[in-house]
């Protein structure tokens, strides 16, 4: 942990499970793609601020920190704990997507309930 | 009759007295030029007519027997006898030639002793009904005996021979030619007839040839034409479908091109939008925390600059200087120190708020993110058309799907088309098999046309000619009547001269010549000349044509000697006097002649020759008496001594 806080951070790792539902979502046409879920991920939990521990997952399943955030506007507000506030959010989206909502209404969803 | 005795008396050449007797029989005078031998002759003519030509006192009277009488004071005269023995009868014709008195030659005439005119010689002695040629030379043996040239022109004259030979000469050359022309005509007649035959034949062939292809032609027309119009029609069908089918085709592929434009322009937005729909969500935190910031590290930034700057400048102005001069250990040193003395200011900088590294990256990446975040903002506000633009791709994707498969419906049309242009091929071939087929029955009608033509032509010539040979040809009908008019100018000149006892001998005589020419074996195989041998005539003239080349001088004698001969024979004379007749001849034509002589049978013959023939006369004549004639000498040769040689 001390050596991630020291390196700049590179990765987000979203563990297999995750992973392997979004693949599931990506065919399903319900998302456009995997580093999109992890942004709206990162974005809802810095929303809500729901984060994951961080022991959870681990580096079993990652993606590029700067093809999620190219810009480094989530780094800006979270700093290193991007990838916690991303693994948070991305359970919100899973959980959301699975009951049937689609992308467009969970943004609607949590555009509405945003601090102004 | 016959003349039995001449006797001479200081008669021209000869002086003093000669006496000649002749006998019945062959009589041959020879000696050579000047001799004599045509004296004797003379003689005969100046004592039976008188003369009757310009001759001089020396061609009658001796010179040396008148010499003699100048000298005796006495009147030269010159006297000739001759004894003629005709029948029963005897006559003794004496005339005397006197000196010329005014230019005449007294002379005296008696008969037996008796003072009579020269009229009665004519009267009584030659009597015309007695012997007909005697009556000629009577009247022209003056001229007959001048020259045998003379002679033989007077002859030819006397007979008519000229003009009667030319007349049917040329009749017959006309007759000949017309019979020739004729025959040519015809030949050429029938072979143009059989030629016409052969032709007709043929057009007769040519048009029913002509007829069948014809009907072929017309039918491949025929066919030619359907398989053109159905190729037409195919290529138009097939064009317009061509046609209509790029048309919407290429309508497709712009509509396609557009809904394609569309929808990715429409795509790229969505997904823009669809990308930043996670940062919409976090906008106004983002904003508010990089307000913060700025707040917080802001102003000391902006100090930190100032300061900074001021030491770059200063550094760069010590650069600078340390640039113009040549740098030194020393300068080095200065620059060395300003950039401690920059970091000491850096160091000793007022307010411990400086931001950390961190802070300053921080800051940093919030100025450059500014932009990024100002069209968010602006996006942010359209975020609400995302449904909108989500249905609206969704429409422009059906729509492009649609297009795709009409695009592909049609492409498969225009495949389809590879096989239409396979019809198309294939008729092609039709056409092009049909327009062969049809140019060469075109081709064939148009050479059978042709020859059809030409033979027509030959004909229509060879059916003009044919009635230009049914009438008679310029050239022939000239001939023909060149052959009429000769014709009747021959008989108008026998019938005019019908009365005229020489026309009648003339006409005889053209007879007994043509006779001679046509048929020499009538004289006892007396040809005329190796020319008209009869195996020659035969070979050359073998249908009895008259040779129409012109006769030789030689032969032209020989001709005249047979007409004398023959007009001889007759005439039932029996007496010739032949003067240097043979004076042209070949030694093997006087041989003919002399043997004609011989055979003819003559009651006399007074043959007068060169003495240059002289053995030839005497071992071919049976000669009754011979004489030698010397100048004025005439001495009677015995034939044996002749023979001899005494």
């Amino acid at each position: 942990m001390a050596q991630e806080e020291k390196e700049e951070i590179r990765y987000i790792s979203i563990t297999d499970t995750r992973a392997r539902k979004l693949d599931k979502f990506k065919t399903e046409g319900k998302i456009p793609s995997t580093n999109w879920a992890v942004k709206m991920g990162v974005a809802i939990g810095i929303l809500t601020g729901k984060m994951a521990g961080k022991k959870f997952g681990g580096r079993g399943h990652g993606v590029d920190v700067e093809a999620v955030d190219p810009q480094g506007l989530f780094r800006i507000l979270v700093g290193k704990d991007v990838a916690q506030y991303a693994r948070g959010g991305l359970d919100i989206l899973i959980n959301e997507l699975e009951k049937g909502k689609s992308v467009f209404d969970i943004y609607r969803r949590y555009f509405e309930g945003r601090p102004k | 009759m016959w003349i039995k005795r001449l006797v001479l008396d200081n008669f021209r050449s000869f002086y003093g007295h000669h006496d000649v007797p002749f006998e019945r029989g062959i009589n041959s005078v020879l000696g050579p030029n000047g001799a004599g031998k045509t004296t004797l002759i003379k003689a005969l003519e100046y004592n039976l007519f008188g003369i009757t030509e310009n001759v001089t006192e020396r061609e009658v009277i001796n010179d040396k027997h008148k010499d003699e009488c100048l000298k005796k004071g006495m009147t030269p005269s010159a006297s000739v006898w001759v004894e003629l023995q005709h029948g029963e009868k005897r006559y003794i014709v004496h005339r005397e030639f006197f000196a010329p008195e005014g230019g005449r030659i007294p002379e005296s005439l008696t008969v037996n002793g008796e003072t009579v005119e020269n009229s009665w010689i004519h009267e009584y002695l030659i009597l015309p009904e007695d012997f007909e040629l005697m009556n000629i030379i009577g009247i022209k043996l003056n001229t007959l005996i001048k020259s045998f040239r003379s002679k033989r022109n007077a002859v030819r004259d006397l007979i008519g021979l000229p003009l009667i030979s030319k007349i049917s000469r040329s009749t017959t050359m006309a007759y000949n030619d017309y019979v020739s022309q004729t025959k040519w005509a015809e030949e050429q007649q029938s072979a143009k007839i059989a030629r016409r035959e052969l032709l007709e034949r043929e057009l007769e062939d040519i048009h029913k040839r002509i007829g069948e292809l014809e009907v072929n032609e017309s039918e491949a027309k025929a066919e030619l034409d359907t398989a053109k119009k159905l190729l037409e029609e195919t290529r138009k069908k097939i064009d317009s479908e061509s046609t209509s089918l790029y048309t919407e085709i290429e309508g497709l592929q712009s509509q396609y091109q557009l809904v394609s434009e569309q929808l990715e322009k429409e795509r790229k937005n969505f997904t823009e939008m669809q990308d930043s729909l996670p940062y919409f969500l976090v906008l106004s935190t983002v904003r508010e925390r990089i307000g913060e910031i700025q707040k917080v590290i802001g102003r000391n930034i902006n100090e930190f600059f100032r300061h900074y700057g001021f030491l770059e400048g200063q550094i760069g102005a010590l650069q600078k200087y340390i640039g113009k001069v040549k740098p030194d250990h020393e300068m080095k040193v200065d620059a060395s120190n300003t950039k401690k003395e920059l970091d000491t200011i850096l160091r000793a900088l007022p307010g411990r708020n400086l931001p950390s590294r961190e802070e300053f990256r921080e800051f940093m990446r919030i100025e450059r993110s500014l932009n990024f975040i100002e069209y968010l903002e602006r996006m942010a506000e359209k975020s609400e058309n995302y449904p909108v633009l989500e249905r609206k791709i969704l429409e422009l994707g059906a729509k492009e799907v649609s297009l795709t498969r009409r695009l592909e419906e049609a492409k498969s049309i225009f495949r389809t088309r590879g096989k239409k242009t396979a019809e198309i091929a294939k008729l092609e071939g039709k056409v092009e098999a049909l327009t062969r087929r049809d140019a060469s029955v075109t081709t064939e009608l148009e050479r059978l046309r042709r020859d059809r033509d030409l033979r027509t032509k030959e004909v229509r010539d060879i059916i003009r000619d044919l009635s230009k040979y049914s009438q008679m040809s310029d050239e022939e009908e000239k001939y023909a009547r060149r052959a009429f008019a000769l014709k009747s100018m021959f008989e108008e000149l026998v019938q005019k001269h019908e009365k005229d006892k020489i026309a009648k001998i003339g006409k005889r005589a053209h007879e007994l010549f043509l006779n001679i020419i046509e048929k020499p074996e009538l004289f006892t195989g007396l040809e005329l000349t190796h020319d008209y041998d009869v195996k020659l005539h035969e070979k050359y003239h073998p249908k009895g044509e008259i040779p129409t080349t012109r006769p030789s001088t030689g032969e032209t004698d020989v001709m005249y000697i047979s007409i004398a001969l023959a007009l001889n024979m007759e005439s039932g004379n029996k007496m010739v006097i032949l003067d240097d007749a043979t004076i042209n001849l070949d030694n093997k034509h006087t041989k003919k002649v002399l043997d004609a002589i011989n055979e003819f049978g003559f009651e006399q013959v007074i043959m007068i020759c060169k003495d240059t023939i002289k053995n030839l006369v005497l071992t071919k004549l049976d000669s009754r008496k011979v004489y030698d004639v010397q100048f004025d000498k005439i001495k009677e040769s015995s034939i044996i001594s002749s023979i001899v040689g005494g």
